[in-house]
């Protein structure tokens, strides 16, 4: 391979990364090429010895994305990471897509279940309110006294699992990251298992 | 030399080459490929981490030769990691050598 396709295949794998990064990355890798060729090497010789610019590009690109996911939280920011990290091995679809998935709603479950919880309370109160001031003539299965502070009762516990689910919400985002980061330095050879 | 071994002590001998003088990319591969094999391209993605990490910072310089080099400098935090990890490998390549040479140590 020749210095300008190997600087075209790396600069086409590192297109999701802020332009700045592009820039600098490649830049190291054409002064390589630079110094190489100074050296009296081919383009070749160096670029066979650099490896394959796709699979460099990609390592860059999770590396740079799980940083930013990192510095500004985000659900887009972190679905970029994991994507990228995915795409350094298919093996990661298993261990990395998969469980982002499963844990991604579950947390979105808590949070609708918090949410319906919070929305179902005031109506119950509301309704046997009603029944008590005896605006609304109707048969309660059980006393409205009792109704209204299960209600209130119910929009507590809801707001609770929120609350609950905002912390693990932060605590998995966290540990997201953590975990990104030790699948690639596994992944791209630097630590073991 | 297996794979796995090298790249687990790259980071340790980039850090002690810089520790040595300020070096630029294609110095520090020339310099650790003339003792050990490695893959050149794994040196950069790994100065950019060191760099992100605060280990190492860059600047860059005019060279007579050419166009202008991309020197990397080992930080004071830099020192430090390299210092604990030269400890962790003495500690290790001595317990490796050891049991390669069958001495009898720590038993009874």
């Amino acid at each position: 391979m020749q210095k300008d396709e190997y600087l075209s295949l790396l600069r086409q794998a590192l297109r999701n990364l802020p332009d700045n990064e592009q820039v600098e990355i490649l830049a190291e890798y054409e002064e390589h090429f630079m110094m190489g060729i100074a050296d009296k090497r081919t383009e070749a010789d160096i670029a066979s010895g650099l490896g394959d610019p796709r699979s460099i590009g990609r390592e860059y690109a999770a590396v740079s994305l799980v940083n930013h996911a990192e510095k500004s939280p985000s659900a887009r920011g972190l679905s970029r990471a994991v994507l990228a990290t995915v795409g350094l091995g298919l093996f990661n679809l298993l261990v990395v897509f998969i469980p982002f998935v499963i844990l991604f709603f579950l947390l979105v479950l808590i949070l609708v279940i918090g949410f319906s919880l919070v929305c179902a309370g005031p109506f119950l109160a509301g309704y046997a309110v009603l029944i008590l001031t005896g605006i609304m003539a109707m048969q309660l299965d059980a006393p409205p006294l009792a109704t209204v502070f299960f209600g209130i009762g119910l929009t507590s516990s809801g707001l609770l699992m929120m609350a609950i689910d905002y912390w693990l919400t932060r605590i998995c985002y966290r540990q997201m990251i953590r975990y990104l980061r030790w699948n690639i330095a596994v992944i791209t050879g630097r630590e073991t298992l | 030399m297996n794979a796995q071994f090298k790249k687990g002590v790259l980071e340790m001998c980039v850090l002690v080459l810089l520790g040595e003088r300020d070096r630029y990319g294609y110095e520090l591969v020339q310099d650790i490929s003339h003792r050990f094999e490695i893959s050149e391209g794994s040196i950069y993605p790994l100065l950019r981490r060191l760099r992100d990490e605060g280990s190492v910072v860059t600047y860059l310089q005019e060279s007579a030769e050419g166009p202008a080099r991309k020197y990397y400098s080992l930080t004071e935090k830099g020192g430090i990691v390299r210092d604990d990890l030269v400890a962790e490998w003495q500690e290790f390549a001595a317990a490796v050598n050891g049991l390669v040479k069958g001495e009898k140590h720590a038993e009874g």
